[in-house]
């Protein structure tokens, strides 16, 4: 049986309260989560009080699961990254100081987008290949760092009215490239 | 802002915007908000998170400690509110009874039980099925002299086309199917003896949502809408 049947299975049983599917469920996701947690928080001791609420959810929500179109692992990251952003999103407003947490904005790519020019054939990066290339790295560090706009105004040294309208066009391209 | 003044293109941007997860915290909440009772809008987000979770691939894993599951545990299963929770309370269950039965079942059971012989024993179990997040709510009723099953559904209809399917779950065996609930509030069903013997402290009665047939496959194939635990009476 393939991973993903697995999983399936394993949120399916967790649904009907099966406590034993639940920790089995644990064992082959936890690994996932728990990178989404401290990639966005950034925060060891954050990260791990995060992946409890987020298991916590995950029982409660599991009955859901079977009526969303998601595959069973990107239902399970779309839980995890909701509730890493919104904790990264309530803690005290960014001061002044972001230049130290984060790198300004330089032309060399992250990991992420290097994987992506160079393009294993997934669709999600032929259409990323097709933005702006720092626009492709806005949207890649988004989703992977939990950045918020402002963050990304900041990183990219533009204003956050332009940052928006950036994203704004990359989403509405990425969506058209998607559907070809 | 409401769905009413809100262009397409502006919803779609939301819903792009909460997936890609930018948006500063109250214009997150008040999206959060406006998901609660707007299910085109619902289905615009989820249509936007499956579209960009194959960036998430990406990220790569790093083994979480063991020791979170057992923390996720004990909030979930060993919280003493919980254990206190009043299905969970056989002490409870007793004083409820009463209440329970003539309000769902009427007094014709109580008329059973004073003209049932064996009314010391047991007269069977007792479950609240219901929904933590619809109005969807079944007493059932089991009566060990009859081996009858009483079903009131108290709330809740199923979708157009679909149907609620009854299962009971003894311990770690697969769901069993009690069949579709039919469209009358409240009906009965006749368990075989071998269907009242896994009737036990403990088990679950759970409804999920199937085509309007019941479960083409024998086993939940939509999702469990509902569970109700087991309590003797």
């Amino acid at each position: 049986m393939s991973d993903i049947n697995i999983i399936n299975q394993l949120i399916v049983a967790t649904a009907m309260a099966d406590r034993q599917a639940f920790a089995r469920l644990y064992d082959h996701t936890s690994s996932k989560l728990f990178a989404v947690c401290l990639r966005i928080l950034n925060n060891r001791a954050d990260a791990e009080d995060a992946l409890q609420e987020i298991y916590v959810k995950i029982w409660k929500k599991s009955s859901t699961f079977a009526l969303s179109e998601h595959s069973p692992m990107s239902w399970l990251v779309v839980i995890a990254r909701n509730h890493c952003i919104d904790v990264v999103r309530a803690r005290k407003p960014i001061s002044g100081d972001i230049e130290d947490t984060y790198d300004v904005a330089d032309d060399s790519p992250s990991p992420e987008s290097a994987a992506i020019n160079r393009s294993d054939g997934r669709r999600i990066d032929q259409c990323l290949a097709e933005l702006e290339k720092k626009h492709a790295d806005a949207v890649t560090a988004a989703y992977m760092d939990g950045y918020s706009y402002q963050e990304l105004a900041e990183k990219y040294a533009v204003p956050v009215n332009t940052m928006r309208t950036w994203l704004r066009r990359s989403l509405a391209k990425l969506k058209d490239c998607l559907e070809q | 802002m409401s769905k009413a003044t809100q262009t397409k293109s502006e919803r779609e941007n939301l819903c792009a915007e909460y997936a890609l997860g930018v948006l500063p915290l109250a214009e997150r909440l008040a999206f959060e908000k406006q998901l609660k009772d707007d299910a085109d809008l619902r289905s615009l987000l989820e249509a936007w998170e499956i579209r960009l979770a194959p960036i998430g691939d990406n990220y790569k894993s790093v083994p979480a400690p063991a020791s979170i599951l057992s923390k996720v545990e004990s909030k979930l299963f060993e919280r003493p509110d919980l254990k206190l929770s009043w299905w969970n309370s056989i002490v409870l269950w007793r004083g409820l009874t009463a209440g329970l039965l003539a309000s769902t079942f009427g007094l014709l059971v109580i008329i059973n039980n004073i003209s049932s012989p064996t009314v010391q024993t047991s007269p069977g179990f007792i479950a609240e099925i219901k929904s933590e997040t619809s109005d969807l709510r079944v007493a059932a009723l089991y009566e060990s002299s009859s081996q009858t099953l009483r079903l009131n559904r108290i709330s809740g209809a199923p979708a157009n086309t679909r149907a609620f399917e009854l299962w009971l779950i003894a311990g770690d065996q697969p769901p069993i199917s009690l069949g579709v609930l039919p469209e009358k509030k409240e009906f009965r069903i006749s368990l075989s003896p071998e269907l009242s013997a896994k009737l036990v402290q403990n088990a679950l009665f759970a409804i999920s949502d199937e085509p309007e047939d019941g479960s083409p496959t024998g086993q939940p194939t939509g999702a469990v809408l509902a569970v109700g635990q087991i309590a003797k009476i």
